[in-house]
């Protein structure tokens, strides 16, 4: 019979309370629930490759949003889409036709906002997420992001 | 009451996202076996031969950081959802992922080969604690797989820090079936990294080996990155 590494079992755990939280990130970064999903894949990937490296004491979560910013902003992922015409396909979440055409409406409306600054209202508006911890995640400081949660609020309101 | 645009949008976006689908698995990497036929050995053994030399000349297997070993039941938060207790502890804390980058530099013909000049940099903060061979895949614009070299390259470990560059070459050989879509390039199997594709030489570059003979297999051999 074989036995299941700790850390294995961690990352199982990991997955299951936390690809929800990975998703509605990389969704704010990227505005585009493919890339979304294959974000929250990658990001969990990474996790298994460093399962054995990490110290499961500690919250994982931060380290997930940190792995998936920066897949996100990886220059190759951008070329990549460029090259292949991405077209924003809703994958598994969106099945039917009402949910797709509302995304597709909130989309419209968020669009307007830079990733930073969607990302930052999401985590702070409904994430539950400090202005310190959202900038610590983002890569940024604590002011800036208090800046760009009020830039995004002005945008929406006009949008 | 009026609510603001701005709170109503959110409430929607909050719904949509909500309802995503988390996948039934959790996703494992599998590195990619060949898809090679049974005289794709000779090739496979040949590049084996190449490794193992190549490993043993250069001696033994580096040192990682040990970045935290100590795993516990209490791994994970118990919050179900994003929240602020999540985060407890400064940036400082967080052990980041490390990021690899990497581009094709040049591709030169030579005797029915072509070979690839790459050069790979670790654009992160951290150090990347890879391994010195890479499995490697000769890919195309839509992703199919042209050529591969084996999934085992051996283990010898190769510490990458922030703003390094380690350099290698790798020689593909033999491609044939349909012609291959724009752009074509390399992807790469970093240990403890993740895969990385290469930037290609330019996105209209789909110049791959001659087919020297359909019912032979490809073949493709990288050597070990180098600073």
């Amino acid at each position: 019979m074989a036995i299941a590494e700790p850390a294995a079992l961690d990352y199982e755990r990991a997955f299951a309370e936390h690809w929800t939280d990975v998703f509605r990130f990389a969704l704010a970064w990227t505005n585009d629930w493919a890339a979304a999903e294959d974000l929250a894949q990658e990001a969990f990937l990474r996790l298994w490759d460093h399962r054995t490296r990490l110290d499961w004491a500690r919250p994982v979560l931060p380290w997930l949003l940190v792995a998936t910013r920066r897949l996100a902003t990886d220059r190759f992922r951008r070329l990549r889409r460029a090259i292949s015409g991405s077209t924003d396909e809703p994958a598994t979440g969106l099945h039917d036709e009402l949910a797709r055409a509302r995304w597709i409406d909130v989309r419209g409306a968020m669009d307007s906002l830079s990733p930073l600054e969607r990302t930052a209202l999401v985590m702070t508006a409904l994430g539950g997420f400090t202005y310190d911890e959202a900038a610590t995640v983002l890569g940024t400081t604590a002011g800036a992001l208090r800046a760009a949660v009020s830039r995004a609020r002005t945008k929406l309101e006009t949008a | 009451m009026d609510r603001h645009p701005s709170d109503r949008i959110l409430e929607e976006w909050d719904a949509l996202a909500s309802g995503a689908q988390r996948p039934a698995e959790a996703p494992r990497r599998r590195i990619v076996r060949g898809t090679f036929n049974a005289g794709s050995l000779v090739p496979l053994a040949a590049a084996a031969l190449i490794v193992a030399v190549g490993i043993a000349w250069l001696g033994g297997r580096e040192s990682r950081p040990n970045v935290g070993a100590s795993p516990s039941p209490s791994a994970v938060a118990t919050a179900p959802v994003v929240a602020a207790s999540a985060t407890p502890e400064p940036a400082s804390a967080t052990p980041e992922p490390c990021t690899m980058t990497a581009v094709i530099t040049s591709w030169e013909g030579a005797a029915g080969s072509r070979i690839a000049a790459l050069r790979a940099t670790n654009t992160g903060d951290t150090v990347c604690s890879t391994a010195m061979f890479s499995p490697a895949q000769l890919v195309d614009g839509t992703g199919r797989v042209l050529a591969q070299t084996g999934s085992e390259l051996g283990n010898r470990g190769l510490d990458i820090q922030p703003g390094d560059t380690v350099r290698t070459m790798a020689s593909v050989s033999n491609v044939c079936g349909d012609p291959p879509v724009a752009p074509v390039t390399i992807r790469f199997e970093f240990a403890n990294v993740g895969t990385v594709t290469a930037d290609p030489l330019s996105a209209t570059d789909a110049t791959v080996p001659p087919c020297n003979g359909p019912g032979l297999p490809s073949s493709m051999s990288i050597q070990g990155w180098t600073r």
